[in-house]
């Protein structure tokens, strides 16, 4: 497969905040089209991981590409599409419209100090319309739902059309109704061809929603088939201790 | 009102109180929507204290002003990036020494009296030409930037580190943005008094903000607020003889009120 066919191509990466290493010697390739789901215990360095793969941080050694080059590149020209950890359940007194919100996703795309254009606005129309929030479009953001204002923060990332869309727990804090359809709303994304890259500490809507799975402590444990997160050896080597994997419908 | 007019300090105080009326809450709805309203009263103290140096040394204390609140703001964001202490704290910090440095300064300076009365609690009726010159200036300056720079600034506003991951240099910008609130505090500070500056910053944004308006309409209803209550705040500060600062704080104050209890409705 050509370089240029892979969304992220990590060759023996390793992070090391000071001396101690976040990640070490991790290597995976995710194709285009992917919808991988990375787990893993708290300071295992899945929130590293993210921030290497938008190039917020770079590696101690290793290699990164994100679409065939450097990860900053891929984030600066608009082909990543991020949405925070929690970001969806701040509390939000923040004067805005959804319609503003979304229409800031375009920011660092059109440039500093340069106005929107039509086609800004009607990227960003597409996008609510793609997280089906367009009815919502006038509603102030404080006034919405946690699911909702996940969904706005949805359409902000899809506002720059991206290839990539990176997802860190989002789930968190979530009813399950909002949480169905979010992951519906995911799988809609993935089949119109975005790679979707989602963090998660819940094992089972993991081995439920994505394609591939990257189990990662420190060190990359398994990169495998939602199936397989069941296998106890590899729960073992994971956690670091015997885990039971119930799975239940989200 | 005309004979109001027929006196040209008036007419000078109307042009500054406007286009600080027009200034103050443009940026203040940044710092409000951040969280930062803190920042206008700490940068008003830290600006005393440049007033007083200018006092003590001869130098303009506007110009004074401006120099100790630009250092001040380019301190808060070095100290806050440094992680040493909360942001609240750190304002707290800065806010008590400028307070402590204006009482020393002021009073190693003699016969200041009655212009620290005017710097505390605002004294738009002695505004001279050259004040107003100044006002309008700098005032055109900071709106520049801030239409310029509006969509970076939203962004940030909205999260910062969610715009720094876009590529947003939000770091750069936040610094900026409490630069112009530097700038904006100490030109501002002459018209409504060091004491009350926070005051027209942040009380029109916030009653705007009670009325969950798009951002924009947020901005342009809250300095349809601010400048509402200048004119009003010295119309009636000149037929009763009122402090001008103080009756302008309390007619936003009151139009805060009055959104409050809409709002509830």
């Amino acid at each position: 497969m050509p370089i240029d066919d892979h969304a992220i191509v990590l060759r023996n990466v390793t992070y090391r905040y000071d001396a101690s290493p976040a990640l070490e010697d991790v290597s995976c390739t995710i194709p285009q089209g992917a919808y991988i789901g990375v787990v893993g215990p708290n300071g295992a360095g899945k929130s590293t991981l993210i921030r290497l793969i938008l190039g917020l941080i770079a590696p101690s050694s290793g290699s990164i590409s994100v679409m065939g080059t450097l990860p900053q590149q891929a984030r600066k020209a608009g082909r990543i599409g991020y949405v925070p950890q929690r970001i969806s359940q701040s509390d939000f007194h923040f004067p805005a419209t959804v319609e503003e919100v979304v229409l800031s996703g375009r920011t660092a795309l059109r440039g500093l100090g340069r106005f929107f254009t039509r086609e800004d606005r009607q990227q960003s129309i597409q996008a609510m319309q793609a997280a089906g929030i367009l009815k919502l479009q006038h509603r102030q953001i404080g006034t919405l739902s946690g699911g909702e204002r996940q969904r706005v923060f949805i359409a902000r990332a899809l506002a720059g059309n991206p290839q990539l869309l990176i997802l860190d727990e989002p789930e968190t804090g979530v009813d399950a109704a909002s949480s169905r359809e979010f992951f519906a709303l995911l799988k809609t994304l993935h089949a119109k061809g975005i790679t979707i890259l989602i963090v998660s500490h819940d094992l089972s809507v993991m081995a439920k929603e994505a394609k591939t799975v990257l189990c990662l402590n420190r060190r990359l444990i398994g990169h495998c088939t939602p199936h397989e997160l069941g296998n106890p050896d590899l729960l073992a080597r994971l956690y670091g201790t015997d885990v039971f994997f119930l799975q239940h419908s989200h | 009102m005309l004979s109001i007019l027929s006196y040209d300090f008036m007419i000078r105080a109307f042009a500054a109180g406007i286009a600080v009326g027009i200034l103050a809450p443009s940026i203040g709805l940044f710092l409000v929507a951040r969280r930062y309203s803190f920042m206008a009263d700490t940068l008003a103290h830290v600006s005393l204290a440049g007033v007083a140096a200018g006092y003590l040394i001869g130098i303009d204390p506007i110009l004074t002003a401006i120099c100790a609140s630009l250092l001040s703001a380019g301190s808060v964001e070095w100290l806050r990036r440094s992680g040493s202490a909360p942001s609240e704290a750190l304002l707290s910090v800065l806010l008590y020494g400028g307070l402590a440095i204006a009482a020393v300064l002021l009073s190693l300076s003699h016969g200041t009296n009655v212009s620290l009365s005017a710097v505390l609690f605002g004294s738009i009726a002695t505004v001279t030409k050259k004040d107003l010159a100044v006002v309008i200036i700098l005032g055109i300056c900071v709106l520049s930037t801030l239409i310029i720079l509006y969509k970076e600034f939203f962004a940030m506003t909205l999260d910062e580190e969610l715009s720094a991951t876009g590529g947003i240099p939000s770091r750069a910008l936040n610094v900026l943005l409490v630069m112009l609130a530097a700038v904006t505090v100490a030109v501002t500070m002459r018209i409504i008094g060091a004491l009350l500056v926070g005051a027209l910053m942040v009380i029109p944004a916030l009653a705007a903000m009670q009325l969950r308006l798009s951002f924009l309409r947020t901005l342009l209803v809250s300095i349809a607020f601010s400048v509402l209550c200048v004119i009003l705040g010295l119309i009636v500060s000149f037929y009763i003889g009122t402090a001008s600062g103080g009756t302008i704080v309390l007619f936003a104050l009151g139009l805060f009120l009055l959104c409050v209890i809409a709002r509830r409705r």
